[in-house]
């Protein structure tokens, strides 16, 4: 018996150090009928209206699978380790902060969408167009609109004024090493203090720390757990979240109120611009529905489905924003902004880097 | 040899596809890239001193924290074990509720606590500043642990007692033994073997902390959070792998302490039945009574916090408005997941993990105890070590490993319920195993002798005698399932939310109605849970209330 | 030495003792005897401490000893299944209480080595008590109890789960052992011939009361009630069905007897073969015969009463048929 079974674990052990997958045949032979399933790779924050992937399939005769894997990094780094045996067809959700890791990585096909045309220029970061621009996000402060009044503050309106006294405490920021609006954050402040000279990023970030800033690990705690609109203990009226965040608060709101409870500091040189790019993993067997899908992505139907489920901006301008992103949301005039390959170059020496001036 | 001992292959081919093959796979792609070992992760950790400054971290925490839930839980499970008193059942059910909840939602739970307590304070003692500043604190980190973990103690503890012979502490007694002298020199070594077996559970579970500690830590970090960082966010799988390996290193030393300590004990447990009774007189009320009060503080609180929370968002007043939108989709919301759809898909997972836990737990126990061979006695350690194993790296490892067929299990659905059953098998193993080692070798045999076979003699006497120890893994494994885990695990499918997804995705987004919604469906996910164990309890009642 | 006085307990509305008397002389081993569920346990455990008497008074040379706590009562306690603590090795269970009484280490080893010789376990110190067999444990716990000398020592059933050969031979040792060492003893069982081996006075206990207090001797010649003769096996048992001049009718025949008589027992033991014209002769048939070895046992027919008689080996014994005629030399009256 136990021979046996130590035979067994043995020979497990040694097909788990074969390698782990053979290549399997990227190509499917050009005279199979297209497959008629597609899968689509993304994050646990993706989201969509039934209605609008209905009309998808019944346009195309492709039925679309969804996996979420995970946050952006995760979904990124499954995708990379499976690229052998690719976890699906298109990948949608990685942003120019991770953008470089992905192209580093190979695991795109490059497509050139009929519709890129219409998309402006800033959103193009890849010239191969080995991924596609699909939303944008504005990582802003947000601020608790009553408090402010209240205690007659003025909203700051550069990053440099969060290190004055009178917004001592006020402050509440994610970890950028565990948190997307908090690494954007972070490079938004690498933007404005840079690297070198005589103040830095990392002296305004000390600075911070001298001004009682609290850091939490995700957007989550830091948005309901601390800032002053649902938090009762050690309420923060400043939190870092998105440009999109004061009309969700109205259209998730009990009563919708007149005007936003909060606002975001839309002021140049505050705000970090993350755009989310989709694109075709190497080793697709439907390419040309994976094709198809990037369209679809970029059509007006899916753009402007996109505001109200996952509170983000469309690439496409001839999408039409919703009445609550037309009333509430300020779009930044001059976000900040940094090369991805530099981000992807410099992004784990700057988090070491905050880490150990923030966190130890 | 019998061939119902085959069964024992189960397990053990369960772990080895599931967990070491995974596991395996993905040590190998993470330390040999090319067909060259990268093993600069090993040297990291010696060069760089913050990676022993955070294991060093996560051995003391975790220490301190098993600590401090055995010895705050150790009066609940004495009371438990030897007293009936009213409401004890719902008491027993609703302290594994802390099990199930979110970190983030706990997180807010104890916020709102801390909210209520310093405005109390404050007013009662005229303070202008709040007092009880514990946000981002080794003492918030340590409270949580202890919540979490209290049930764990009390359940596996207080089993072991209840159907312990009572007649040792009166031989002690007649014998002079009183006080502080009964608990140093007879009840806590009587305990030990779930002493011990409760200690490694929390041990493992507050040494591989990740949620609690990402979100209440502040600048605290586990080497659980660095495995994270270093494979998500830097992508350095040599470094991670090197860090999972010192992590299961650290596991599999501390077993191998533990099962040198467990040296077996013949130990005298002969009724099943409850010697609990009621509380005769004042004193032994005033025990009782301290004892919830104890409770209420440590587990309650918080999630009474949580309810008034729930109850009271978006500033109001009272309302029920979150509940009662619960089952509406009032925004044409796509995101809208009808709440009876999230329970049915967590109760089907859960039910599903509970049912394969306590078979492969069951066996895994019986094999674990055999004197079959010494050598089986390795293999204790290997069941602990999905527990012990870092999430990031193990859902990696599926990702990797289980991509062909016939196991191409990455993207399927079934994967939620093996997974599950992977980190509840301890449970129920730590569970089982010391009752099993505990059962008088004669009573399944004088049953043989009267004719039963195999399976009857199971049946009919071992397993009411088990039974007890079956319903507490049970409880967790269902728990396990029923709560956050596997969030950041697996690959899932909108096709099959469970409430834990539809609380994370409710919870990614602003607006009062998301964070309302959230609290609610935390509100109602205990509630489940506390209607199914008082179910599970009862089905053990019925099954077994014969004996 | 030890008094009870009327002492009663009830558990979940069931009363399990009824007012129970006894007084035990110093020196003496005193057993109570009775079925399993008779209450004798639950007494024993009262006078431990262990349980609380609804009722009544437990008084240790004169002093109620009621309010004294379970460990402050000097008393030894030998458990049925002897309790022998798992994780203590012999000498550990043995000297435990000697520790608790906080003996100086060396007068502990000396006690320790003093009552492992006598009940012959010297070269058991080191080992685990799961170890031993049947008989080491009983002798484990019974040198356990002893060794802190006590005032007053209780064995529930201990030998209850030992085979019966070493049963017979430990409970001879038992009695040498207790008697040697001079201590008061209380000794619970069900087993009439343990009883009569080891007690010097026994208590038998019937569904919550004590039924007769005398010597195995007395109890055996003269059972006070039809539950006593009963429970040690005695047969020939007479219900008392009317009263003719004082004399007791019942279906053997009309004998003489005091008044509360419920019941005649013809005692076996006193039942003889005579000539039929012998005064209070009883003519009978003989309806079985059973060879035991060292003795026959008949059955015989007297009108509608089988009785029971024995005869010795080497006699001639009258065959299955025959007429006989029996005397009764001892009619006992049972009350109740």
């Amino acid at each position: 018996m136990v021979p046996k079974l130590y035979f067994l674990l043995l020979t497990l052990a040694l097909a788990a150090c074969a390698p782990a997958a053979a290549p399997t045949a990227a190509t499917t032979p050009a005279a199979s009928p297209a497959p008629t399933t597609l899968t689509l790779v993304t994050h646990d924050s993706f989201a969509l209206s039934e209605a609008v992937l209905a009309q998808f399939s019944a346009d195309t005769g492709i039925s679309v699978e969804v996996l979420r894997s995970g946050d952006a990094g995760s979904m990124l780094n499954q995708s990379i380790l499976s690229r052998q045996n690719p976890l699906g067809d298109v990948l949608f959700g990685i942003d120019n902060t991770f953008l470089g890791r992905a192209l580093e990585n190979e695991l795109f096909v490059p497509y050139e969408s009929p519709l890129l045309a219409d998309i402006p220029a800033q959103f193009r970061l890849d010239s191969e167009n080995r991924v596609t621009p699909i939303d944008y996000g504005d990582v802003c402060l947000n601020y608790d609109v009553a408090y402010f009044a209240a205690n007659s503050l003025p909203v700051p309106d550069q990053l440099l004024d969060l290190t004055d006294q009178a917004y001592r405490g006020l402050l509440v920021v994610q970890n950028p090493a565990t948190s997307s609006p908090g690494l954007a954050f972070l490079l938004a402040t690498i933007a404005v203090f840079g690297t070198e000279g005589d103040y830095t990023y990392l002296d305004f970030w000390r600075d911070l720390v001298v001004n009682q800033v609290r850091v939490v690990d995700g957007w989550e705690l830091a948005y309901y757990g601390f800032f002053s609109i649902h938090a009762e203990s050690d309420p923060r009226p400043l939190v870092v979240s998105y440009a999109s965040s004061p009309p969700a608060e109205v259209y998730f709101a009990e009563t919708p109120p007149q005007t936003a409870p909060t606002a975001a500091i839309v002021a140049a040189n505050t705000c970090f611009r993350q755009i989310e790019f989709a694109g075709i993993l190497q080793g697709t067997d439907n390419l040309s529905g994976a094709q198809r899908f990037i369209d679809f992505m970029l059509s007006v139907p899916f753009q402007e489905d996109l505001p109200l489920n996952m509170f983000v901006f469309p690439v496409n301008p001839a999408a039409a924003l919703p009445e609550v992103f037309t009333l509430y949301a300020a779009v930044p005039e001059s976000p900040l902004a940094l090369d991805s390959a530099a981000i992807n170059a410099n992004r784990d020496a700057w988090i070491s880097a905050w880490t150990d001036a923030v966190l130890r | 040899m019998p061939f119902y001992r085959l069964l024992w292959l189960l397990p053990l081919a369960f772990l080895a596809v599931f967990f070491l093959y995974p596991l395996l796979t993905i040590l190998d792609v993470s330390l040999r890239q090319d067909g060259v070992w990268q093993l600069q992760g090993f040297a990291a950790l010696f060069t760089q001193p913050h990676f022993r400054e955070t294991l060093w971290f996560t051995l003391w925490q975790a220490a301190l924290s098993t600590f401090l839930t055995l010895l705050l839980a150790l009066p609940g499970a004495y009371l438990f074990a030897r007293y009936d008193f009213p409401g004890k059942r719902l008491l027993a059910a609703l302290a594994v509720l802390p099990f199930v909840l979110p970190t983030v939602v706990t997180a807010v739970a104890f916020l709102s606590l801390l909210s209520v307590l310093n405005n109390a304070l404050m007013s009662l003692l005229g303070l202008s500043q709040p007092p009880l500043r514990l946000e981002g604190t080794l003492a918030l980190i340590l409270l949580v642990h202890v919540f979490y973990n209290y049930a764990v103690a009390l359940r596996i503890i207080g089993g072991f007692w209840a159907n312990q012979n009572a007649r040792l502490e009166e031989a002690a007694r007649v014998l002079g033994c009183r006080g502080w002298r009964l608990w140093w020199e007879i009840r806590l070594p009587l305990l030990r073997p779930a002493l011990w077996a409760a200690a490694l559970l929390i041990f493992v579970f507050t040494f591989t902390s990740f949620g609690v500690v990402l979100i209440l830590g502040g600048r605290y970090s586990t080497l659980e959070v660095e495995i994270y960082r270093q494979a998500v966010v830097f992508f350095d799988l040599p470094v991670a792998a090197a860090l999972a390996l010192v992590q299961i290193a650290v596991m599999l030393a501390l077993m191998l302490i533990y099962t040198r300590l467990q040296r077996r004990m013949a130990l005298d447990m002969q009724s099943v039945r409850s010697v609990a009774r009621r509380p005769a007189h004042a004193r032994q009320w005033l025990l009782v009574g301290g004892n919830i009060a104890l409770m209420t503080a440590l587990l309650f609180a918080p999630l009474l916090a949580l309810l008034l929370r729930a109850f009271t968002v978006g500033g109001e007043g009272f309302t029920l408005y979150y509940f009662l939108t619960l089952g509406e989709n009032l925004r044409r919301s796509p995101l809208f997941v009808p709440p009876a759809v999230a329970i049915g898909n967590s109760l089907f997972f859960a039910i599903i993990t509970t049912l394969l836990a306590l078979l492969l737990g069951t066996l895994t126990a019986y094999l674990l105890a055999s004197k079959a061979s010494r050598l089986l006695r390795w293999l204790d350690p290997l069941f602990m070590l999905p527990l012990a194993t870092s999430a990031v790296t193990l859902g990696f490892g599926f990702i990797v490993a289980l991509d062909e067929p016939p196991l191409n299990l990455r993207t399927s659905i079934a994967l939620i319920p093996l997974a599950h059953t992977l980190v509840a098998l301890p449970f129920v193993v730590r569970s089982v195993l010391p009752a099993l080692r505990a059962l008088p070798p004669s009573l399944p045999e004088a049953a043989q002798v009267l004719g039963a076979p195999p399976f009857r003699v199971w049946r009919l006497i071992e397993l009411p005698l088990i039974s007890r120890a079956l319903l507490v893994g049970a409880t967790f494994a269902f728990t396990v399932s029923m709560g956050e885990f596997g969030a950041a695990l697996l690959i899932t499918r909108p096709e099959m939310p469970t409430i834990p997804v539809v609380i994370f995705r409710l919870l990614g987004q602003p607006g009062t109605a998301n964070y309302g919604q959230a609290l609610a469906l935390s509100v109602l996910l205990m509630l489940v849970c506390a209607v199914s164990f008082i179910l599970i309890e009862r089905l053990r009642d019925a099954g077994t209330g014969a004996f | 030495m030890l008094t009870l006085q009327n002492v009663r307990r009830t558990f979940d509305s069931q009363p399990v003792l009824r007012g129970v008397d006894l007084s035990i002389a110093r020196g003496q081993i005193a057993c109570l005897l009775g079925p399993s569920g008779c209450g004798k346990t639950t007494l024993l455990r009262i006078i431990a401490g262990l349980e609380g008497a609804d009722s009544g008074d437990v008084l240790l040379d004169g002093d109620s000893v009621m309010r004294v706590p379970v460990h402050a009562r000097d008393f030894g306690l030998m458990f049925q299944d002897f309790a022998l603590f798992p994780h203590l090795n012999v000498a550990d269970n043995v000297a435990f209480g000697l520790r608790m009484h906080g003996l100086p280490r060396a007068q502990q080893a000396a006690r320790l080595h003093e009552v492992l010789a006598l009940v012959g376990l010297s070269d058991f110190e080191a080992r685990d008590v799961s170890s031993l067999s049947g008989g080491e444990r009983q002798r484990v716990a019974l040198a356990r109890s002893l060794a802190p000398n006590p005032r007053l020592l209780m064995l529930d059933e201990p030998l209850g789960s030992l085979d019966a050969a070493l049963r017979e031979r430990l409970v001879v040792e038992l009695r040498a052992i207790i008697k040697h060492v001079g201590l008061t003893a209380l000794y619970v069982t069900h087993d009439q011939r343990e009883a009569f081996a080891i007690a010097d006075v026994i208590a038998v206990m019937n569904a919550g009361r004590i039924e007769q207090v005398a010597s195995a001797e007395d109890l055996y010649r003269r059972p006070a009630t039809t539950f006593v003769a009963r429970f040690l096996g005695l047969r020939n048992i007479f219900p008392v069905i009317g009263w003719r001049d004082g004399a007791a009718i019942t279906s053997a025949g009309v004998f003489p007897a005091p008044q509360e008589t419920q019941a005649l027992l013809l005692h076996p033991d006193d039942l003889r073969l005579t000539a039929p014209e012998t005064p209070g002769a009883l003519p009978a048939t003989i309806v079985e015969r059973v060879f035991l070895g060292d003795s026959y046992r008949c059955l015989a027919l007297h009108n509608e009463a089988l009785l029971m008689f024995k005869l010795p080996a080497h006699s001639a014994p009258p065959a299955v048929g025959a007429a006989v005629a029996l005397l009764p030399t001892r009619i006992v009256p049972l009350a109740s």
